[in-house]
């Protein structure tokens, strides 16, 4: 079996005590944010991975969340991006890049960045998404799947085409091709 | 494909033949329809399910007792469902559903029986007790020996070769979390590593 980590990267302090009526509030606001907890909490996660690394897992996995200290990775490819420095076999899981909240010639082009940057260890997922990030992205949640599907399109022709000319509901393109290409 | 629920959503990674995720937290009799519905819709796009089409989910924790490590793992298990996991979000179904995010069907192809299995991984988590949590098959919780068997039960049950551990669940303090990976590293790893798993059973 192959076996990854994968990790939340939650905010480290617990935020029990700021619950009213039993609910965390939304949004939680700046003032609940200590900075140097999160350094301090980037730098401990990543000494985690390492330490999975030196163990022989397989890889380790990174999700997208916003807004909430559920997970302090708004952006995976930020993290995979960090972890590939501190790595040199594992792969590297994003699980994945919310597709229907960005801009999928962007995710392309970053995915493409890190399969570089890993040489090959990168497996990119992709999901919809909670109803949260629509909300805070300003997306409707009626056009989640059909945003999905279409950015799956494009990065794909993105990937693999000489270039690409594309016609979407949401987004298109004309004569693109991109740089740096993945690895694999 | 993560965390993959909604039939549309399995239908259409069994369209591209991507691997899934099934199930959030859902108990192994809903995770069992998910992929049984899953190899339907392979075998209908051309495509026969195989270990590698499926991730496993599961939370780990390794200490010297199953006793010792409820103790020390469940508090942030249960900081995770009942604070973090529903922050400021609608996970209410039936609002996901008014909102157009789910299609009115979507469940549909689970089982009668597993239908309220389901509703309660999707939305009776903020309720969710101690007890309940030791009786998901995806928490693997105990000395390294019950960690290991957990786990392989879990692969060969479900049939994925693919495992997804989450070894700090509920912001643990760091040192937890290290003596955690270190552990399941060092007495855990080797021996998943060296199992395969070569079927999927679909009964």
């Amino acid at each position: 079996m192959k076996v990854l980590g994968f990790d939340h990267l939650a905010y480290p302090e617990h935020m029990d005590h700021l619950k009213v009526d039993g609910e965390l509030p939304y949004p939680l606001t700046k003032r609940h944010f200590n900075p140097e907890t999160a350094v301090g909490s980037y730098n401990d996660h990543l000494d985690a991975w390492e330490l999975m690394e030196e163990l022989g897992f397989d890889g380790i996995g990174f999700n997208e969340h916003h807004t909430s200290p559920y997970g302090m990775m708004a952006s995976p490819n930020l993290m995979a991006a960090a972890a590939s420095q501190r790595t040199k076999k594992m792969k590297l899981l994003i699980y994945g890049n919310c597709l229907p909240i960005h801009q999928p010639l962007r995710l392309a082009e970053e995915l493409s960045m890190l399969d570089c940057l890993t040489n090959g260890r990168l497996i990119s997922g992709f999901v919809r998404g909670i109803p949260r990030e629509y909300a805070a992205y300003g997306e409707d949640l009626a056009d989640s799947r059909a945003r999905f599907e279409e950015a799956w399109e494009i990065i794909k022709l993105a990937w693999s085409g000489e270039y690409f000319t594309y016609e979407g509901k949401f987004w298109s393109y004309k004569d693109v091709a991109i740089w740096p290409r993945p690895v694999q | 494909m993560p965390v993959t629920i909604s039939k549309e959503t399995i239908e259409w990674a069994a369209r591209v033949n991507i691997p899934i995720t099934p199930g959030a937290n859902a108990a192994q009799p809903v995770r069992k329809d998910m992929i049984r519905f899953y190899a339907k819709c392979l075998e209908s796009a051309g495509h026969k399910i195989t270990p590698a089409h499926l991730n496993l989910g599961a939370s780990v924790y390794v200490a010297d007792s199953h006793e010792q490590a409820v103790k020390e793992a469940g508090p942030y298990m249960l900081y995770f469902f009942h604070t973090l996991f529903s922050h400021g979000n609608t996970y209410n179904v039936a609002s996901q559903r008014d909102s157009g995010y789910r299609s009115g069907a979507d469940n549909d192809y689970i089982s009668p029986e597993n239908q309220a299995g389901l509703l309660k991984a999707m939305q009776g988590f903020r309720s969710m007790t101690i007890e309940d949590v030791q009786q998901n098959e995806r928490v693997c919780w105990g000395t390294p020996d019950e960690v290991r068997d957990a786990l392989i039960n879990l692969a060969d049950s479900l049939g994925g070769e693919t495992l997804m551990l989450n070894l700090n669940q509920g912001a643990m303090p760091h040192d937890m979390y290290m003596r955690n990976v270190k552990r399941f590293g060092e007495e855990v790893l080797p021996a998943l590593q060296a199992h395969q798993v070569t079927t999927v059973p679909l009964d």
